[in-house]
């Protein structure tokens, strides 16, 4: 659909072309951001269906408002923007609680039953931390995904997020000790140091 | 002497300390095997996150969304089209309307009335009597023509009105 040689372009030069009215070039933007953007809608929402729904909305509603980009921040800040908030206009409306404040280990219980800790071998590492990453509450698991997935810098996430940059590393510092705290309950970090 | 908690070792990890901090942190790490266990623990998950792979959507995805971006753009573009189009119709009748106007007033401008008020009076009875004239060969075999046509234009502004409302409805529905 898009002309593949296009496809090393800056996302600057991509939103010119689309702007001109080359309308098939958003694809390569859409293949450039959609994992991303659906790791992320994922940690929120919790559900893949859910998440591919809205995706879609955020690129049409990203397509329509390229009009008013103006490049004046980089697109992937301002699209991870329309995600995240489309994403807690979802989550709002279905009335599930955005969490502010982040709960002790004992009560991440739930967590370790979810993740069937207990089917998973020890060597499945990886397994284990991407299933509770995915498990741990929405804005927490996002500044994880855009932290670690997305590259993004405290300073992006905090644009992204609309909350200050040591707002950020506290709760990034928060998420990271919560994994650990549940991965040594499970004695899953000591026989793999 | 500082106490070596998660919050220090978390900065640690990050580069985010002074160069002060960073190096009472970094004798406290190797001054206990407590404190090293500790920083090898929150070290080894940030290197566990660092491996985390981005999800993947449905392999159609992209040209499934942009087929209805292209469309929708489409069916704009067409909506565009159809509302100049009647703009310019309508345009064109004003125009008509106010040239044959002028033309009346012209011809009648010609015939010396004194005072103005009688001209005002005279002009809106020829206005009056030239659009009763209009009125009329809109009668007959030409009413015909032109309720068809003006049918034609009632039922392509129905449809694009209620395809707009399908569309807002749509959204809603999408939102809610």
């Amino acid at each position: 659909m898009s002309n593949p040689q296009m496809n090393h372009l800056q996302d600057n030069e991509i939103i010119e072309s689309v702007k001109k009215g080359n309308h098939s070039d958003f694809a390569i933007l859409i293949d450039r951001y959609k994992n991303r953007a659906f790791s992320m809608l994922l940690r929120m929402l919790k559900n893949e269906q859910e998440a591919e729904e809205v995706l879609q909305d955020c690129f049409l509603k990203a397509f329509n408002a390229l009009v008013s980009f103006r490049q004046e921040a980089k697109f992937s800040t301002w699209f991870y923007r329309i995600v995240y908030n489309t994403a807690l206009t979802k989550l709002s409306g279905k009335k599930r609680k955005v969490e502010n404040e982040m709960l002790s280990v004992d009560d991440y219980t739930y967590i370790v039953d979810d993740a069937g800790f207990n089917a998973l071998e020890k060597k499945d590492i990886a397994e284990v931390v991407t299933k509770l990453v995915q498990k741990l509450p929405p804005r927490y698991g996002t500044i994880v995904n855009m932290f670690y997935i997305d590259g993004m810098s405290c300073e992006e996430i905090s644009e992204v997020i609309s909350t200050s940059v040591s707002n950020v590393k506290v709760l990034l510092h928060r998420s990271r000790s919560l994994l650990r705290d549940i991965l040594e309950k499970n004695n899953f970090i000591e026989e793999l140091l | 002497m500082i106490n070596l908690n998660d919050d220090l070792l978390n900065k640690y990890i990050d580069g985010d300390l002074n160069e002060e901090t960073l190096k009472k942190v970094e004798l406290l790490i190797e001054s206990s095997e407590e404190n090293r266990l500790k920083y090898n623990h929150l070290l080894y998950i940030h290197r566990q996150l660092k491996k985390l792979e981005p999800e993947t959507v449905s392999y159609n995805f992209t040209p499934v969304l942009m087929k209805s971006i292209l469309k929708r753009e489409k069916s704009l573009k067409e909506q565009t089209i159809f509302m100049y189009s009647i703009g310019s119709v309508f345009a064109l009748f004003i125009l008509i309307v106010i040239g044959v106007l002028i033309a009346v007033l012209l011809n009648t401008s010609g015939s010396s009335k004194p005072a103005e008020l009688k001209y005002l009076t005279d002009t809106i009875a020829v206005t009056g009597k030239n659009i009763g004239q209009l009125l009329k060969s809109f009668s007959e075999i030409n009413i015909s023509v032109i309720g068809s046509a003006l049918s034609l234009f009632i039922l392509f502004s129905a449809y694009f009105f209620f395809d707009s409302i399908k569309q807002v409805r749509e959204r809603l529905k999408k939102i809610n």
